[in-house]
């Protein structure tokens, strides 16, 4: 019984920050880099299965150069045995679509009962990964999941997701499924200081694209559905705070309007 | 091994920016290669408000204008730093965070004075360590927000206001209402000042004398009565009428008036709005009969307020540590003169609330205290760091606290001992690292 859990390292855009040459991103330097939150909630949901029931086993992979490594370490500090790490330069600003091809060959190779992934990472927010590895696998799916009914063995997973409205919507899924996991679904742990000292010994599996059986051609061919043409800061205007009781407060605001519309 | 040698040698940045301040010249050097090896981590630094001043003295030097202009918008940059950044010729962005820092001395906020920059010129304004002079000069030709700015700074002078008061617009002339250097002539003109705004501001200015401010009490606006309440000194004679005033402003402003006549707080303690009776419970001016009504409310918050009280007889606190709202029985368990076995009490529950305070109260006995160090919530474990009177035995339970943020909070306590801080230079968190070393550093100067 095992539970495979891609978690991804992110970039956090630093203040003052430069767009890189080709105007495409923003310059690496000016990245500061963290573990993607939705991922923990979903690597906690399968630690929370796995300790609820003997012979399961969780584990995470990333597809990251060599200090994404650390985003698996952060993982295995709170439980697990062993991570996954696949990298190749043929995935720099590789696209969502080629990263799911990259994670159903992981899948292949592990033939996990389960997959969780983060609903979105807060770098991109393309919110793909998980659906496009599902459609990849031929597995079922459900996305945005606050609360999971799930024993190992059990042909269905029962599933909680929150509408609008303060709805709570429950389904069933037929196993194996891929799951992206909402934020709020647990508590995510923090890492014992022994946890983070274990953590450094795990074996932590690195792969290329050859050993998962890809090519850089493998991924061109993947493509995508859409490409980054630019990226740019848009400009913004100035905010004033208006100040004073409702009644000053409501008399500006019709000042504001009136400037505007070239009354004042 | 020292501290220095032991930044060298592990390599560590944050290590390193902990001791760069005690460390010698030919050591600093070193440690200059390991804290601005990259372009990221000198900009990193130059923005954290942690960073040391020698830190950033030497970042206000860097050849990268990025990092200069992080050093210059961090609050903790030193004065020195801050006028090196000004020479030669600053750029506008460089000079306007310049200009609003709260370290930079007159003399370079005069020369930046020459800037006609609009946003230098607004932060010099609004600067509270520009000089009169200087703010006079910029005013001769000020825009609105510029005027606006200056009026609500303190340094302005009387001539200064008196010449906003005559050319500023509304937003302008309330803000002069309510300067404390304003002169008598405008106090008097704002007093009967048509602009509820101008009166209002005049009614909060600390300069007002009590005759005005209680004239003010009979102001048609509510917003103006309220601030003029609020204004009134200790023992100054508010009118009875105003617990039953129309607007909650007033009556809230009332109820947390030091000098409270226990007349007006009986009035005020059966009042609809449950801010007004809020603040009346937390008043420690409000009369024993008024609390013991108010600890029977139907408002948690009312109820706690009491139980926060100073004022409140231990009867009345000894009732609300048995109150059924845990909110309110941890409000007790705050208290530096609750009695000991309340305390005991209170620390068997498992509420987190209640348990977080008795982890805070510097009356908490050793045992309890280690038993809350134990927690399955960190919150609860963190308020035994944050009790100033925690003994050893209880923080050292914590230096292996699985949330970092206990950590690096436990590392500044002064009860650990400097054995309980070394190995904490070794965590995997940069925060915990940085915050034990500068501790050790601290220890070491004041031995």
């Amino acid at each position: 019984m095992k539970i495979l859990v891609p978690v991804k390292q992110i970039g956090v855009v630093d203040e003052d920050f430069e767009l890189r040459g080709d105007g495409k991103d923003v310059d690496p330097d000016f990245l500061n880099f963290e573990a993607n939150e939705w991922d923990d909630y979903s690597y906690e949901a399968a630690l929370q299965i796995m300790e609820a029931a003997d012979g399961v086993e969780v584990v995470p992979v990333t597809v990251g150069p060599d200090d994404a490594e650390d985003v698996l370490r952060r993982c295995l500090a709170k439980g697990g045995e062993r991570g996954i790490r696949v990298w190749d330069d043929a995935l720099e600003d590789a696209s969502p679509a080629a990263i799911v091809q990259v994670l159903a060959k992981v899948v292949e190779k592990e033939q996990p009962d389960m997959v969780f992934t983060g609903t979105l990472s807060s770098d991109r927010s393309y919110a793909q990964t998980g659906v496009g590895l599902a459609a990849a696998l031929g597995w079922p799916h459900a996305a945005v999941i606050t609360g999971i009914e799930w024993k190992p063995g059990d042909p269905k997973a029962t599933l909680l997701r929150e509408l609008e409205g303060g709805l709570v919507e429950q389904l069933s899924v037929n196993c194996p499924v891929v799951l992206t996991i909402q934020l709020g679904i647990n508590t995510p742990r923090y890492a014992s200081l022994r946890g983070v000292k274990q953590a450094k010994e795990k074996p932590v599996e690195d792969l290329s694209l050859a050993d998962l059986g890809l090519s850089g051609d493998d991924l061109a061919a993947a493509g995508g559905s859409f490409r980054v043409r630019r990226m740019y800061k848009p400009e913004t205007g100035q905010a004033e705070l208006i100040e004073g009781t409702p009644a000053e407060q409501a008399a500006r605001l019709v000042e504001i309007i009136n400037e505007l519309k070239g009354a004042a | 091994m020292t501290l220095v040698n032991r930044a060298l040698q592990s390599g560590d940045a944050y290590l390193a920016a902990a001791v760069y301040a005690a460390a010698g010249a030919p050591q600093r050097k070193t440690l200059s290669a390991l804290l601005f090896a990259t372009a990221k981590r000198k900009r990193q630094f130059g923005a954290a408000i942690y960073a040391p001043g020698a830190v950033l003295d030497v970042l206000a030097s860097d050849s990268d204008p990025k990092v200069r202009l992080r050093v210059a918008r961090n609050p903790a940059a030193p004065t020195a730093a801050l006028a090196r950044l000004a020479e030669p010729e600053p750029s506008p962005e460089m000079a306007a965070a310049i200009a609003s820092h709260a370290n930079t001395g007159p003399g370079i906020l005069e020369r930046l004075a020459r800037s006609s920059d609009r946003s230098v010129r607004l932060a010099l304004c609004g600067n509270r360590n520009t000089p009169p002079a200087v703010l006079q000069q910029l005013l001769a030709d000020g825009d609105l927000a510029e005027m606006k700015a200056a009026a609500a700074n303190p340094s302005a002078d009387a001539d200064i206001l008196t010449a906003l008061w005559a050319g500023g617009d509304l937003y302008v002339r309330a803000e002069v209402a309510a300067h404390a250097a304003a002169s008598e002539a405008i106090l008097r003109e704002a007093l009967s000042s048509g602009e509820p705004i101008i009166r209002r501001k005049v009614a909060a200015n600390p300069a007002l004398d009590t005759a005005s401010l209680e004239t003010l009490l009979d102001d048609p606006v509510g917003a103006v009565r309220a601030a003029a309440v609020r204004n009134l000194v200790p023992g100054g004679q508010a009118a009875d009428e105003l617990a039953g005033d129309p607007c909650f402003q007033v009556r809230r402003a009332e109820a947390r008036h030091a000098g409270l006549k226990p007349d007006v707080a009986r009035r005020l303690s059966a009042d609809r709005d449950a801010w007004v009776r809020r603040w009346l419970a937390r008043n420690p001016a409000t009369p024993g009969d008024v609390l013991e009504r108010l600890a029977a409310d139907g408002e948690l918050e009312v109820r706690r307020g009491v139980g926060r009280n100073s004022a409140s007889p231990a009867a009345l606190v000894r009732q609300l540590a048995q109150d059924p709202a845990a909110w309110v029985r941890a409000g007790i368990a705050l208290r530096d003169d609750v009695a000991e076995d309340i305390l005991l009490t209170l620390g068997q529950e498992d509420d987190p609330d209640v348990l977080s305070a008795v982890g805070r109260n510097v009356r908490t006995p050793e045992s309890l205290l280690i038993r809350i160090a134990q927690h399955h919530d960190a919150d609860v474990r963190r308020s035994v760091v944050l009790n100033r009177a925690a003994p050893r035995e209880a923080l050292r339970l914590l230096a292996e606290d699985p949330y970092p943020l206990n950590r690096a909070m436990l590392a500044r306590h002064g009860n650990l001992s400097v054995s309980d801080l070394e190995p904490m230079l070794g965590d995997p968190e940069p925060q915990v690292r940085f915050t034990a070393a500068s501790a050790l550093i601290k220890r070491a100067n004041t031995n």
